[in-house]
C-alpha cells in the first residue's frame, strides 16, 4: 500500500468512527432541540448495564396498551405503534388511543408518540431508561423509595412522535 | 538501514560487545569488524540509548499529564454541560487516532502508532457508551457493541492492524450473539444465521491474509466455528444431531482444506497448521461425541432446512480449497493415503448422522475418529511432525479411555486401561523418536 492510499484510508476510517458517533445521538438532540415538552408519570426499578453505567428503568401508563381507549388493535411483538396522548389537569400526560399509523389529524392538546411493541414492557418508547451519575445514585434511589408517587419525567417529542428523555423529576427536584 | 538485517537494539549491542573479542581472538579480520560496524550502524547505538532514555522519559511523562488530565475530567464531568462532554469525546477520539499516525508516518514509531490507533479504537467504543449515557438512549446492549465492530473492523481494513481486527471479531460475535438472542424466532435472524459464517470468514479471514496474521486467522476461524454451530443449532430441530453434526464436521473440513491452500502459498505458508490444526480439532471433538452411544438413544426429527445453506457452502468452499491447492501443490503418495483416510472418516461421521442409529452410529464416530487419528499418525510419520503424530496418539487414546467410562466396568479394568494408555503412549514416544533418529532428524 503506498503512503498515498494507507492516508486516505486511515483518513476514511477515522471519518466513518466520527459519523457513527455522530449518528448515536441525532434522534435525541433533534426531538430535545425541535421537540415539544410533555411531562409523564413514572414507575422505576434500577438495573445496571454494562454499556451506560448506572440508570434506572421507567415504566409509564403510555408503555401499558390496557390504558389506552382503542382496545381492540391487535399487536405484534416488535410492531411500531402510535400513542395519542393528552394534557391532564394536573399536567402530566395520559394516554388516549393507540393506532398502527401515524395520525393524520390530532385533536387540539393532543400529540402522539411513536413506539415499538415489546413483549414483557408492552410499548417501548425510547425513553424507559435514564442515565444515573453514580455519585447521585443514592439519592435518586432515596427520593424514588420516598417519593414514588411524585416521579415524574420530561420527555421532548418532535413531530414525528420521536421522544427525547430530558430530565427526571421527583418531588420536584430534577436528576 | 536494510530491512533484511537484524537491526534490534538488543541485537546490536551484543554484537558491538562481542566485535572486539572476535577481533582478539583472530575469528574476524579488523577489516571485517568495520565493515560489521558500519553494516550494524554500532557506533550509533551510544546516541540511540541516549535518544531512547529520553524518549521513555517523555513518554513517562506524557502519560501522567494524560493521566491528570483524564483525572481531573472524570473528576469534573458530571459538572460539564452536554456540548462540552461531547467535545471532549470527539477530541479524545481524534487525538487517539491523529497521534497514533502521526507517530506511524512522521515518526517512524510504528508499534506506538499502532498503539495507540488500537487505543482510539477503543475510546471510540467508549464514546458510544458515553453518547448512549449522555443523551439517554435506550436500546440493546448489542446495538453498541455493532456500531463499535464496524468502525473498527473499517480502521483494522484501513491500517492492516491485527489487533484492531482481532478486536472487532470479538466485538463482532458479541453483536452476532446479543442479535440472535433479541431477536429469537424472528425472520431477519435465519438471514443472519445463515449468512454470518460467511461474513466472519469474508471479512476477517481475507484481512488475516492481507496482514498476513496468524492469530487473526486463528481467531477468525474460532468466530467462524461459533457461527458454524450457531447454524447448526438454530430453529426446532427436535434434539436431532444432524443439522450441528454436519455443519460442525463442514466447518472443520473447510478449515482444513484452507490450511491445506494456505501453505501452497509462500506468503501465507505460516498460517496453514493453525487453521489444519484447529479443523482437525473441531472434527475430531465432534467424532469423540459421536463415539458415544447415549446420545444417539434419544434422536430426534429435524425440521428446519436453514442449517443447509452454510453447511454446503462451507463443505462446498472446503472442496474448492482443496482441489486448488492440489493442482498447486500436488499430494504425495503418503499424502494421497491420508486424504483417502480424512474422506473416508468424514463420510463415516456424515453417514453416522444420516442413519442416526443407537448401534450403526457409534460404531461408525469410533471408526472416524480412528481414520481422523491416522490421518495425524501418518502425518506425523511422513513430515516427521511431532504435532501431528502425538495429536492423532492423543485421540486414539482418548477413544480407548472413553470407551471405558462410557459402559459400566470395573475400577480395575478402568485402572488396566490407563495403565495399557501411559504404557502405550510412552512405548510409542520411543518408538516414534526412534524413527525421527533414523531418518536423521533432530531437535
Amino acid at each position: 500500500m503506498t503512503f498515498g492510499k494507507l492516508e486516505k484510508a486511515f483518513a476514511a476510517a477515522v471519518a466513518l468512527q466520527v459519523l457513527i458517533l455522530v449518528m448515536v445521538p441525532m434522534q435525541q438532540i433533534r426531538s430535545l432541540v425541535i421537540g415539544r415538552t410533555i411531562e409523564l408519570a413514572v414507575e422505576p426499578v434500577d438495573p445496571y448495564s454494562i454499556m451506560k453505567g448506572y440508570f434506572v428503568t421507567l415504566s409509564y401508563s403510555v408503555c401499558r396498551p390496557e390504558r389506552f381507549s382503542s382496545r381492540g388493535v391487535d399487536l405484534r411483538d416488535g410492531q411500531t405503534v402510535y400513542a395519542v396522548v393528552e394534557e391532564g389537569d394536573d399536567g402530566l400526560w395520559v394516554p388516549v388511543s393507540l393506532m398502527t399509523s401515524p395520525p393524520r389529524h390530532l385533536e387540539r392538546g393532543r400529540i402522539f408518540l411513536k413506539g415499538r411493541r415489546t413483549g414483557w414492557r408492552g410499548i417501548s418508547y425510547g425513553i424507559e431508561e435514564y442515565s444515573i451519575p453514580e455519585a447521585r445514585r443514592g439519592d435518586v434511589d432515596r427520593a424514588l423509595r420516598q417519593h414514588m408517587d411524585k416521579a415524574r419525567v420530561r420527555v421532548k417529542v418532535d413531530d414525528e412522535g420521536n421522544a427525547a428523555l430530558e430530565s427526571l423529576i421527583i418531588n420536584g427536584v430534577e436528576y | 538501514m536494510d530491512e533484511h538485517l537484524n537491526t534490534g537494539s538488543k541485537f546490536r549491542s551484543e554484537l558491538a560487545r562481542e566485535l572486539p573479542i572476535w577481533v582478539r581472538r583472530g575469528v574476524v579480520e579488523p577489516q571485517q569488524a568495520r565493515k560489521l560496524e558500519l553494516m550494524y550502524e554500532l557506533r550509533e547505538l551510544e546516541g540511540e540509548s541516549a535518544e531512547l532514555f529520553s524518549r521513555t522519559i517523555m513518554a513517562f511523562g506524557g502519560l501522567l499529564l494524560g493521566g491528570g488530565v483524564m483525572a481531573f475530567v472524570a473528576a469534573n464531568w458530571e459538572e460539564l454541560p452536554k456540548f462540552l462532554k461531547v467535545i471532549m469525546l470527539f477530541a479524545a477520539l481524534l487525538g487517539f487516532h491523529g497521534a497514533g499516525f502521526w507517530l506511524w508516518q512522521k515518526r517512524d514509531q510504528e508499534r506506538l502508532g499502532r498503539s495507540l490507533i488500537f487505543a482510539g479504537c477503543l475510546v471510540f467504543g467508549a464514546n458510544i457508551g458515553l453518547l448512549a449515557q449522555i443523551f439517554n438512549i435506550q436500546g440493546d446492549t448489542y446495538r453498541g457493541f455493532g456500531a463499535w465492530a464496524v468502525g473498527t473492523l473499517v480502521m483494522a481494513w484501513a491500517i492492516r492492524g491485527a489487533s484492531s481486527a482481532l478486536l472487532a471479531l470479538v466485538l463482532s460475535v458479541t453483536w452476532y450473539l446479543g442479535f440472535i438472542h433479541a431477536h429469537h424466532g424472528q425472520a431477519e435472524t435465519d438471514l443472519l444465521v445463515a449468512s454470518f459464517p460467511v461474513l466472519v470468514a469474508g471479512l476477517f479471514g481475507s484481512l488475516a491474509v492481507a496482514i498476513p496474521s496468524t492469530r487473526l486467522l486463528g481467531g477468525t476461524i474460532v468466530a467462524y466455528f461459533i457461527a458454524m454451530s450457531m447454524a447448526g443449532t438454530h430453529g426446532p430441530h427436535h434434539q436431532s444431531p444432524l443439522p450441528l453434526g454436519m455443519t460442525m464436521i463442514a466447518a472443520g473440513w473447510s478449515a482444513v482444506a484452507a490450511g491445506r491452500l494456505f501453505e501452497t502459498v509462500a506468503r501465507t505458508a505460516a498460517m496453514g497448521p493453525v487453521a489444519q490444526a484447529l479443523g482437525w480439532a473441531l472434527v475430531s471433538i465432534v467424532g469423540v461425541v459421536m463415539s458415544f452411544m447415549n446420545p444417539w438413544k434419544h434422536v430426534g426429527a429435524c425440521g428446519v432446512f436453514l442449517w443447509l445453506i452454510p453447511m454446503v457452502a462451507a463443505a462446498a468452499a472446503g472442496a474448492w480449497a482443496m482441489r486448488r491447492s492440489l493442482s498447486r501443490k500436488p499430494a504425495t503418495p503418503d499424502e494421497r493415503t491420508q486424504l483417502m483416510l480424512l474422506g473416508g472418516s468424514i463420510g463415516a461421521m456424515c453417514l453416522a448422522l444420516i442413519v442416526s442409529q443407537p448401534v450403526i452410529s457409534p460404531i461408525l464416530g469410533n471408526l472416524a475418529c480412528l481414520g481422523w487419528a491416522g490421518v495425524c499418525l501418518l502425518k506425523g510419520m511422513n513430515e516427521a511432525n511431532r504435532s501431528s503424530f502425538w495429536s492423532g496418539a492423543i485421540l486414539v487414546f482418548l477413544i480407548i479411555v472413553a470407551r471405558f467410562f462410557e459402559f459400566d466396568t470395573s475400577l480395575m479394568q478402568k485402572s488396566a486401561a490407563f495403565l495399557a494408555c501411559g504404557v502405550g503412549t510412552i512405548y510409542a514416544g520411543i518408538k516414534y523418536e526412534a524413527y525421527l533418529r533414523s531418518k536423521g532428524v533432530t531437535g
